[in-house]
């Protein structure tokens, strides 16, 4: 059974019915125009698009963090669409997010062993004691010191940040993670440090990670399935990254182009670049 | 070079905030004389050693009257203001927060209540209620909520916009806990802070009102009601009405300074 599941979602900003408000005609914005997509378990999927593609509407969408204007979203099977905040808890705990800017993802008056402990608090009855027990242990999987627990989000560098909120993510124990563009903020040897890290926890939980990028050369390494997002539409898909650099879709042609060759060697001919979109 | 002179602004305020403070505080032994105790025989005397300040037109000790009044102001002031931030924290928590229809419905009664000049209208109010000083914190409470609420909630929206509080939704969390534990505690310094800045205002309505009739009534020592008192006999004893309106001017001077210190102080830390 697929550990997510969307049908035909859709976003609409400031539809027509507003109350008192200065809603006129406008037709309102249409970020996510029916999209469909499912994640298997163990799986790692992409999803990759240009800056205002949609692609962090879906996320929220995903996550149920807002509520999608038509379509359906489902956690192995189970409708959680139109579900209350409070009915959503047992399948939030399944599916968590790392945010792409890891300083405006951190309450700054909280230290990092309250960051991770909110989602336990939210969770477990367990003791503190053994809220404390986990948050060790997370900071272990993430590969930070425990004294880093006492610390505050400005002490700490991006990198650190980083594996805070993917220790945040961790924390419940879920089945997927979804990263919203995780590493767009930091330099290429931690990038790549984190993308071994996001390796090494897969496969010692089983997770499955939805990957929200537009760095193709990450997307082409770590994961399986690949999905194209165009102006809030599913522009091209495909079971293996590696079938990617085959595409004769215009879009996806203009995203490889974007992706940075390694040695003058490597470059091919121009290709050229149509402003079609916008 | 600012950041200095700020400083030196926020530590003069905070000494008269103090000193006020502590005359509020300690009046019953700063006092030399009962400040309600009318001898008709010693009235509108000259200062002297057992008048201090000279008395007033009934034989009172004006500087036991303005120490005592230092109690009443500095109480209402925290009262009113107390008052105010009760009612316009919550609802503008709840307006930023929640958006949409509540917001809107919120936004437009503000809209409504600020239409109105609120001095005007918390005098109508107590005009209406009866003057006294508990109908005169009511009718501030209810008009100047509106201002502070429409202040809170752009800080609230301000924060309900980052990350951190899709996070806590991710995580779990119930509205109330994200309200309180997110976003009231980041939205707690620049509250404080506006708070600062508008105690000096606050003082200044009340002694204002209460001049004016509607707020303490005599014989209660407070500035408003001495300056109203004296009125009668500003071409002949002009010092009375100087000394009530040196002791407002000095408490508004320095509540005045401690909020712009603090709000700058903010601005930098905000710049760096």
């Amino acid at each position: 059974m697929k550990v997510l599941e969307a049908i035909g979602l859709s976003k609409v900003y400031n539809p027509r019915h507003s109350w008192l408000g200065r809603s006129g005609r406008e037709p309102g914005l249409t970020a996510i125009d029916g999209v469909s997509l499912s994640i298997a378990p163990g799986e790692n999927a992409a999803l990759i698009g240009e800056s205002g593609s949609g692609k962090s509407t879906l996320a929220r969408l995903l996550l149920g963090l807002e509520k999608p204007t038509f379509g359906r979203v489902r956690y192995r099977g189970i409708d959680y669409t139109d579900l209350r905040m409070k009915d959503m808890r047992g399948i939030r705990s399944k599916l968590q997010m790392v945010f792409q800017n890891s300083y405006a993802a951190f309450n700054p008056m909280f230290t990092v062993a309250q960051i991770i402990d909110e989602p336990l608090r939210n969770y477990d009855c367990d003791s503190v004691e053994m809220r404390t027990q986990r948050i060790r242990e997370v900071l272990e999987q993430v590969g930070l010191a425990a004294s880093t627990a006492h610390k505050y989000p400005h002490e700490l560098s991006g990198g650190q940040l980083q594996r805070v909120g993917i220790g945040r993510a961790l924390a419940l124990r879920p089945e997927l993670i979804v990263c919203d563009e995780p590493f767009s903020s930091l330099d290429v040897t931690i990038r790549k440090q984190m993308v071994t890290l996001l390796q090494e926890l897969k496969d010692q939980l089983g997770l499955s990670y939805l990957f929200i990028s537009h760095d193709l050369s990450l997307v082409q390494r770590f994961c399986d399935s690949v999905t194209v997002l165009q102006r809030g539409r599913i522009a091209e898909r495909y079971s293996s990254v590696h079938l990617l650099k085959h595409s004769s879709h215009p879009y996806t042609r203009q995203l490889l182009a974007a992706v940075p060759i390694q040695h003058p060697a490597q470059r091919k001919t121009p290709l050229q670049v149509q402003s079609n979109h916008y | 070079m600012s950041g200095i002179k700020n400083n030196y602004g926020i530590r003069l305020g905070l000494v008269i905030v103090l000193a006020y403070g502590l005359i509020a505080l300690f009046a019953p032994w700063l006092a030399p004389a009962d400040p309600l105790h009318v001898q008709m025989s010693h009235k509108l005397e000259l200062p002297s050693w057992s008048y201090p300040l000279g008395t007033d037109h009934l034989g009172r000790c004006v500087l036991s009257r303005l120490i005592y009044g230092t109690r009443t102001s500095l109480l209402y002031t925290l009262a009113v203001l107390a008052s105010v931030f009760a009612i316009s924290i919550p609802v503008g928590l709840i307006a930023g927060y929640a958006g949409g229809r509540i917001d809107q419905a919120i936004m437009r009664l503000i809209d409504v209540l600020l239409a109105f000049p609120s001095l005007i209208l918390s005098l109508a109010i107590t005009a209406m209620l009866g003057p006294s000083m508990p109908n005169l914190l009511l009718s501030f409470a209810a008009v100047w909520w509106a201002g502070y609420a429409r202040v809170i909630r752009s800080v609230v929206l301000q924060i309900r916009s980052r990350d951190y509080i899709q996070a806590a939704i991710a995580s779990g969390s119930s509205h109330g806990t994200i309200m309180v534990r997110h976003i009231l505690r980041n939205a707690a310094r620049p509250i404080l802070v506006l708070a600062s800045v508008e105690v000096g205002t606050i003082l200044l309505a009340i002694a204002g009102l209460s001049f004016l009739g509607l707020g303490a009534q005599p014989p209660v020592p407070e500035w408003g009601v001495m300056l109203s008192d004296s009125r009668p006999y500003m071409q002949t004893e002009p010092r009375l009405l100087l000394y009530p309106g040196i002791a407002i001017m000095i408490a508004v001077l320095g509540f005045n300074l401690v909020g712009e210190g603090l709000r700058e102080q903010r601005k930098d830390a905000r710049a760096a």
